[in-house]
């Protein structure tokens, strides 16, 4: 869990925390991209004691027992006792794809998947990530219904959906506008517009949207920030410890 | 839980078991093995590592791309790997007489410099090289000019699939039927017990790598460039990626990258753990900065295995250059500016306004 993080978002534990959809994007493609925020969203949910279904598409569960363990977090032991459970979509894909006779991703995937995790009892559901259906021939109005009875299922649980858009996906699409609209809070991760630098490894930046309060935005300033092994750096634009 | 990309437990032989041809990661706790190019593995930060993807999108003609798989599958001979290759030629097999011979270490290190009169304080340091040019800890290198022989290939377990076979004169097959295909003989090479990742870790089972080269995948050859069969070959990035985590595999892949729109070499590089992009130069139109180097490589994407942060080599700004017995991958920088002294003197050179001879001829009165 990065502290500087929780800072620059305004909230402490997760109580102060309302939100229902958690929206991570990628501004463009870098070396260092949105996933790391999924790490530290794992591992502050866990803490503060609520159960997490973690669905991965991207990589397979050691990555996210590595990575946690790297900020502090036991993932093996919240498995053991049942506070987090992993859907590994990646390594079932591999025996999904030598069976099928045809190469067509039909809506069926996506609805087992769905009751798969409705079945499930949980507080915050990450999805690890949701343009990645699309690049794999999902039809994109399937995706976005997916994702809109994710979304009420997690209302209905009280409790909260995490997931990702990469890069890949465009601006204009139906699937990155419908993620826009849902989120209640946006975190985007942009590269700096002038290339890549190992001191300053982009730009991060909030926009918190009020439900309840039709429609009222408050967007955080964007600030720079630098990813090292363990921990991330937040700092004003301009103010990096390279420069200053 | 099933560690699947596979780290080795630090330690001289307690409890942790040796892969030949591979060696733990500076950085994190990855396992890595040597790509084959000594540099190149410098800029990745010690190797590709086990259980990832990389791929290389090919220049113009592919002619580096196809260099690079040959000192790729070369490296898997030297550490006795088995090997992988699905391709289009009709004899296999003679991707595997094509590969380049390794040179001895012999040749390689050069003599220490005699002694040094004035400047002995500095006869026992390092001559000043760059990393990239360091003489490799795990790596070959190779003679390109020569060939290996089959001696030295013939104790390794190599699996050649030759997609011609499939396809016959009246009928043509779709690109998903091969890419299953390939997928199938992968897998049934992956489940054999030396190359799956273990639960617990023995020191009797005796590990191996799998090395799998797929050449111009997406080219004219497998399919056409159309957006659904970006979705098909992305699918089937997707299905590998499991079964390299799942086993000990690594995999390079070459695209031609040229033929796809940016947004879908984006998809395909989503999939993949690792790509560099090559650019080699022709003779006609190269800029004369670049006059040392065959290419230029540019790093896509970084591989980021069971960490945060990628490993991020010293220099973004590459270029290669394959010598005889190297393949060479430096830092860009300009030659040095070895400007003729006889052009200076045409009489062309700024003088001050003051000068005397300068007042008669510019000033006019």
């Amino acid at each position: 869990m990065f502290d500087q993080l929780n800072n620059f978002l305004g909230w402490r534990t997760t109580d102060e925390l309302k939100e229902d959809f958690i929206l991570l994007k990628d501004g463009g493609p870098s070396f260092i991209e949105a996933p790391f925020l999924l790490h530290h969203f794992i591992s502050f949910f866990l803490r503060s004691g609520h159960k997490v279904v973690l669905a991965s598409l991207e990589q397979t569960p050691p990555y996210y027992v590595v990575s946690g363990s790297k900020i502090g977090c036991n993932l093996e032991r919240e498995i053991s006792e049942g506070n987090l459970e992993v859907v590994d979509l990646l390594g079932s894909s591999l025996d999904e794809y030598l069976s099928l006779n045809e190469d067509k991703s039909n809506s069926s995937t996506l609805k087992d998947l769905y009751q798969k995790l409705q079945a499930m009892t949980w507080k915050v559901l990450i999805i690890d990530d949701i343009s990645l259906l699309l690049n794999l021939g999902h039809n994109e109005n399937d995706v976005i219904n997916f994702l809109h009875y994710l979304h009420v299922l997690s209302r209905k649980k009280g409790g909260c959906l995490i997931t990702l858009l990469h890069h890949t996906v465009d601006c204009d699409s139906a699937l990155y506008r419908k993620c826009e609209r849902l989120a209640t809070l946006t975190i985007e991760v942009k590269g700096l517009g002038t290339g890549f630098s190992k001191d300053v490894h982009g730009n991060l930046s909030a926009v918190k949207r009020d439900i309840s309060n039709n429609a009222s935005v408050q967007r955080k300033t964007s600030k720079q920030f630098k990813l090292t092994d363990r921990t991330l750096h937040i700092f004003a634009a301009g103010t990096s410890t390279a420069v200053l | 839980m099933k560690r699947t990309t596979f780290t080795k437990k630090s330690g001289k032989g307690a409890g942790g078991v040796v892969i030949p041809g591979t060696h733990p990661s500076l950085h994190n706790g990855l396992l890595l093995v040597s790509s084959g190019i000594p540099s190149l593995d410098v800029v990745l930060g010690g190797g590709l590592p086990v259980g990832s993807i990389m791929m290389v999108e090919e220049d113009l003609f592919g002619r580096f791309s196809k260099i690079i798989l040959k000192y790729y599958l070369a490296e898997g001979v030297m550490c006795n790997h088995s090997l992988f290759v699905a391709s289009f030629e009709d004899k296999n097999e003679e991707i595997l007489t094509q590969l380049p011979k390794p040179v001895t270490k012999d040749i390689l290190t050069g003599s220490k410099t005699d002694d040094m009169k004035i400047a002995f304080r500095y006869r026992d340091l390092s001559t000043a090289t760059n990393s990239l040019d360091a003489p490799p800890k795990y790596g070959h290198y190779y003679d390109i000019s020569r060939t290996m022989d089959k001696i030295d290939y013939q104790h390794c377990g190599i699996t050649t699939l030759n997609l011609n076979k499939l396809t016959t004169e009246d009928t043509v097959v779709p690109v998903s039927t091969m890419l299953r295909s390939t997928l199938n003989k992968l897998n049934t090479i992956a489940s054999d017990i030396q190359h799956t990742a273990p639960k617990s870790i023995d020191a009797k089972t005796k590990l191996n790598i799998i090395r799998a080269a797929i050449p111009s995948l997406g080219s004219p050859v497998w399919c056409e460039n159309t957006a659904d069969n970006v979705s098909i070959i992305a699918r089937f990035l997707h299905a590998l990626r499991a079964l390299a985590r799942n086993s000990l595999m690594t995999c390079v892949v070459t695209v031609p990258t040229h033929l796809y729109t940016p947004q879908q070499v984006n998809f395909m590089r989503h999939m993949v753990d690792c790509s560099i992009e090559l650019e080699s130069f022709t003779k006609e139109k190269t800029n004369p900065v670049f006059s040392q180097f065959h290419g230029l490589i540019r790093l896509k994407k970084l591989p980021c295995l069971n960490s945060l942060v990628p490993f991020i080599p010293q220099s973004l700004d590459l270029g290669f250059e394959l010598k005889k017995t190297k393949f060479q991958i430096k830092c860009l920088h300009l030659p040095p500016d070895m400007s003729d002294g006889g052009a200076e003197n045409d009489g062309k050179t700024q003088k001050s306004p003051c000068d005397s001879n300068t007042l008669h001829r510019k000033l006019d009165f």
